[in-house]
């Protein structure tokens, strides 16, 4: 008896908590808010990447709030440090989408991280678009939730092989990447690169991320017989791996892709660091009035020059705003098919639309060149 | 031949790190997990003294090691001193260093920010060309002031009172406070002594490595497989194995894979634990410092 009645109240409760959630879940409709989650490096090596996509991200995030940008969207945005780290990726990643609850992720920078990131996201059928990786397995997993807005590294590995080939007639190359998915995918196509201009390639070593002495790599190099070097990995290595080389009295032409891309790489090499020739999908000394736009918005806010994958990260939630005014919905099948056919956009990196795969084929890809403390711009090699 | 040559410069610092766990391990038992962080806040303070007093490499190096020193002291005051007068487990000793050494690292995160810093190196950072073979000028730097600092620490040893106390304490402590020794004194010393020979490394390897707040991590754990290598606890067995280990990273790094590099330096790690756990160099003395 006693019994029946208290199972009774259970259900009763039971009953009440899941009418009151389902007003929970009606009156966020009525706001009509999307959440947006980040993930990004914000501490460890690579922290001048992820504390530029912030940066970036909240500046859009105010601009398109301030100005109504999404109709009665209201943009909210949650940002979650991963360190670069694949494993504290996937947990910030499942933070945001079981306690923020967000109907989107911006992220991750490390082609690792991504690739860990969006198991979780597939799983939830929640929408993920990285704004910053570059890997090229990220969009060959079959997962129709990923989208990316950086420039693919295929794209970079053959503009840099080709402009290695025309411009300094090299015929041996050697390869020096990171050991992660970010540096073997790199590696990989730029060996296919080299394959297709008949180019040979002498050495193809590995570093650690977090190693600090590079030299017996560099010797092994030297040793090859190598004219040019082409770097895939992230900043303070680079930098470190330019000045060892340069110590070990290795001069020939270094290479690097858009991962490096940061102004702490001029900062930290130095000397070592000038001539180093890089792809990058952003300038900020460029004439072109949207990147001049977006640069002295920044600069006036944050006192300091966004560097590409802040422009990416923006350019990113400006694509978001879009879809979600179009789709009216913050439903993930919805959502994800209005990103699927931006199109028309003008922004800082390009003109995006997406191939069937998620890959951003309306950017730009600018080959560039380290001279005093910035980059110049050496030719501009436009996408696919 | 050039990878010899560059594991030296390597070898001296893992060298000093080594000697640092060693000297703390011998006199006091304890083995200190935040040695490692000593050297990332040395290399910090150095960097911080270099960029906003705009004093030189040397005042720097002796201010960071002054400076980092008294860390020693306050870490063996406040944390090794209380725990012994509980007669707590050397377990707990050891978990305390490691709480130190994560505390050091965080705190350098919020002071100095997650980002590298460059350390201008106080020599020209050209090769010099011997033949084939080229070296930079900070490499014998390195070489040359880690050499400089064991002697001085050998001199200390064994000339000062207070070397002299701690060699005794080393030996044994319980005859060491018979015979009127202040073993928390000594205790004090070792730990200063260390910290300052961490802050040393730290200086030395940031001009080549950048300052970075993990940076003690890694130094940290070479410079305890090189304090293994040499036998915990023995003085010129942590010189020998720091300098075996830059050496054979820079062999094994540049001649086999630079991928299997740390692989190859903890499985010899295992290897010692289990077939010399004393060491690979020792051979008669038993006598530690």
């Amino acid at each position: 008896m006693n019994r029946k009645v208290i199972s009774l109240f259970f259900v009763m409760a039971l009953v009440i908590l899941s009418a009151l959630s389902l007003t929970g879940y009606g009156s966020a409709q009525t706001q009509k808010t999307i959440k947006i989650g980040v993930v990004g490096p914000e501490s460890g090596g690579s922290a001048q990447l992820g504390q530029g996509q912030h940066k970036a991200i909240q500046m859009a995030v105010d601009e398109i709030n301030a100005v109504k940008g999404t109709g009665e969207w209201k943009l909210e945005v949650f940002f979650e440090d991963d360190e670069g780290n694949p494993t504290k990726s996937a947990s910030a990643t499942n933070k945001l989408l079981q306690q923020s609850e967000v109907n989107i992720i911006i992220g991750a920078i490390h082609s690792s991280a991504t690739l860990a990131d969006m198991v979780i996201t597939q799983r939830a059928g929640i929408p993920q678009i990285t704004s910053g990786s570059t890997g090229s397995s990220i969009t060959e997993q079959n997962n129709k939730w990923i989208f990316r807005t950086a420039v693919n590294d295929e794209f970079q590995a053959n503009a840099l092989i080709k402009h290695a080939k025309e411009t300094l007639k090299v015929q041996k190359v050697a390869t020096f990447t990171a050991a992660d998915d970010y540096g073997q995918s790199g590696a990989k196509l730029l060996a296919a690169a080299a394959q297709k201009e008949g180019l040979q390639l002498s050495a193809n070593p590995t570093y650690n991320n977090g190693d600090k002495d590079f030299k017996p790599q560099i010797l092994a190099i030297k040793d090859s017989g190598a004219q040019a070097i082409f770097m895939w990995g992230l900043y303070t290595e680079a930098a470190l791996i330019a000045k060892q080389a340069r110590q070990l009295g290795v001069d020939v032409q270094l290479y690097g892709a858009s991962g490096m891309a940061a102004l702490k790489l001029i900062e930290l090499g130095g000397d070592a660091a000038q001539g180093l020739v890089l792809t990058q999908s952003f300038l900020p000394v460029s004439t072109d009035p949207k990147v001049m736009e977006f640069v002295n918005k920044y600069k006036a806010k944050y006192q300091d020059s966004p560097i590409p994958h802040a422009a990416q990260a923006y350019d990113t939630v400006y694509i978001i705003a879009d879809a979600v005014k179009r789709a009216n919905s913050v439903k993930p099948e919805e959502l994800r098919e209005a990103i699927a056919k931006t199109t028309g956009l003008k922004l800082v990196t390009g003109q995006p639309k997406f191939n069937p795969k998620g890959d951003d084929i309306g950017k730009n890809l600018l080959i560039t060149v380290i001279k005093g403390d910035k980059f110049e711009l050496v030719k501009t090699v436009t996408g696919s | 031949m050039q990878y010899f040559l560059n594991g030296l410069p390597l070898g001296a610092i893992y060298a000093i790190v080594a000697l640092s766990y060693s000297l703390i391990y011998a006199s006091s038992g304890v083995l200190n997990w935040s040695q490692g962080d000593m050297v990332m806040l040395g290399a910090y303070l150095g960097f911080t003294v270099v960029q906003l007093l705009h004093l030189g490499f040397t005042p720097a190096l002796f201010i960071s090691m002054a400076v980092v020193a008294a860390v020693g002291v306050a870490v063996q005051y406040f944390i090794l001193r209380p725990l012994r007068e509980r007669q707590s487990p050397p377990i707990n000793v050891v978990i305390a260093t490691l709480g130190v050494a994560i505390m050091a690292r965080n705190i350098a995160l919020a002071i100095w920010g997650p980002d590298a810093q460059n350390f201008p190196s106080p020599v020209s950072p050209a090769p010099i060309q011997i033949g084939v073979l080229s070296i930079t000028r900070q490499d014998i730097l390195i070489v040359v002031i880690g050499i400089l600092l064991m002697l001085v620490l050998h001199l200390l040893l064994h000339r000062s009172r207070e070397g002299k106390a701690l060699r005794a304490v080393a030996q044994d402590r319980y005859a060491a406070v018979l015979m009127g020794i202040d073993t928390g004194r000594s205790d004090a010393v070792a730990f200063a002594t260390s910290a300052a020979l961490g802050a040393a490394a730290g200086i030395l390897v940031a001009p080549i490595f950048f300052v970075t707040f993990n940076m003690g991590a890694g130094l940290g754990l070479k410079g305890f497989v090189a304090a293994v290598i040499g036998g915990l606890g023995n003085i010129p067995g942590a010189i020998a194995g720091g300098f075996f280990l830059g050496v054979l990273e820079s062999v094994t790094g540049g001649q086999i894979s630079s991928g299997y590099r740390d692989a190859i330096t903890y499985a010899l790690l295992i290897l010692v634990l289990w077939l010399r756990p004393s060491g690979l160099f020792i051979r008669k003395n038993r006598q530690k410092v």
